[in-house]
């Protein structure tokens, strides 16, 4: 994955170097806190936000955030460097939350049940007030997979390169679930069409 | 022209959904990730292990072994050469007998993990998920006792435990209706962790291979 290309993610943190990085692996593998904590820096915005995205709350952000730092760290003498440290981390990071998210949703009783083109029936096409929590729920009910590439690339800027790299998938795959996932948005919010078309 | 006003609308108006605060709690999640790190003997927290008696593990150890060794005996036959880590049982002291315990116990199970990753790996089908990850449940709680028994006392042993912990966890939470990604971020981490090559590596030659 090359780094520094995104503008949406993590503009306040510099890209660490690739050299520096290297060594601060190198130093992190042999207990050096100091450079534990200077890779967590260098790349602790990114996970939080890919994090948050996912669960959608700050305390679940912060323990997907915190066991992926961790898991990452117990593993460190395991990485082979192959991709970057980034790719790797967001990889575990990611692996983490999906995981996590998908544990509790099993737990959580569903409040309302979404059909929501079928159901809510024609509505006002400019003006209706529930536009922003339709939209949020029909994201929340996309599949895994459509679901973690969207957010990915519309919400936090990521390459399908990228996104394929730490999902596991093909760009090419990566690129598919995000022409199903929004023509599956599209089709839930229909009745909400003139929002774009006008 | 239509989809891609769509496409500009929904990031607009998606750009709301699940927003993370500007400021990153920085500082207080590195101190609960020191914190944690620093006051749990093993690397992954909230192990089963940690409640259960010593009693309980030389149970289970036990069984394990009984298992195991059944299931050599009728995979072999019985004109089969004894593995030369169990040879070595009657010369031993009783820490060594203790230690060789679950050696045993240990390779019989990483046997079995291989044999289950390697199924899974080659079965794709949605339906056979099921029994899949009956198995990996199973085979996770095992390894969750190894990790907090004697035998993940062995760093080398340990981290590769650790690591069909966090495999066999992301098989057990597979939804058969997930869609392929999911099953293809399993096998990434398998490969990752190069998982099987050192399960192998883990088993000594004489033991029947899980696949």
């Amino acid at each position: 994955m090359s780094e520094g290309r995104l503008s949406k993610r993590g503009a306040e943190v510099p890209e660490p170097d690739p050299v520096s990085e290297s060594q601060l692996i190198a130093r992190a593998i042999e207990g050096d806190p100091a450079a534990q904590r200077a890779l967590y820096d260098a790349h602790v915005d990114r996970v939080y936000r890919l994090a948050y995205r996912v669960a959608g709350d700050d305390d679940l952000a912060r323990d997907f955030t915190q066991e992926a730092f961790i898991r990452a760290f117990d593993r460190l003498p395991t990485f082979r460097r192959e991709a970057s440290f980034g790719t790797w981390l967001y990889t575990i990071a990611m692996s983490v939350a999906l995981n996590g998210i998908r544990s509790i949703r099993r737990l959580r009783t569903r409040e309302v049940a979404l059909d929501a083109a079928e159901s809510l029936g024609r509505r006002d096409r400019n003006a209706d007030p529930d536009l922003k929590d339709r939209l949020h729920r029909a994201i929340e009910d996309l599949p895994p997979g459509y679901r973690a590439v969207f957010l990915m690339h519309d919400l936090e800027g990521y390459t399908h390169e990228e996104i394929g790299e730490v999902l596991g998938i093909q760009s090419g795959t990566s690129k598919a679930q995000l022409f199903r996932a929004r023509a599956r948005l599209r089709e839930v919010l229909a009745d909400f069409a003139g929002a774009w078309i006008a | 022209m239509s989809e891609e006003r769509f496409e500009a609308w929904l990031k607009e108006h998606a750009a709301d959904y699940h927003r993370p605060p500007a400021e990153v709690p920085r500082n207080e999640m590195w101190d609960a990730i020191t914190r944690t790190r620093a006051a749990r003997p093993a690397p992954v927290a909230g192990h089963i292990g940690s409640r259960i008696s010593p009693v309980r593990y030389a149970i289970a150890a036990s069984l394990l072994i009984g298992a195991g060794i059944g299931l050599g005996y009728w995979m072999r036959g019985p004109d089969a050469v004894t593995p030369a880590v169990v040879a070595s049982l009657p010369a031993a002291t009783d820490s060594a007998i203790r230690s060789a315990t679950y050696d045993v116990a240990s390779v019989q199970h990483l046997t079995a993990v291989e044999a289950l990753l390697t199924s899974f790996r080659k079965d794709e089908r949605a339906e056979s998920d099921v029994a899949m990850r009956r198995w990996a449940r199973d085979l996770l709680a095992s390894t969750r006792l190894l990790m907090d028994s004697p035998a993940g006392e062995v760093a080398s042993r340990r981290q590769l435990l650790e690591d069909l912990e966090y495999v066999l966890a992301q098989i057990v939470q597979l939804d058969p209706n997930a869609p392929a990604e999911d099953r293809a971020m399993v096998d990434r981490a398998i490969n990752r962790e190069q998982v099987l090559t050192r399960i192998r590596s883990s088993i000594p030659a004489g033991f029947p291979s899980g696949t």
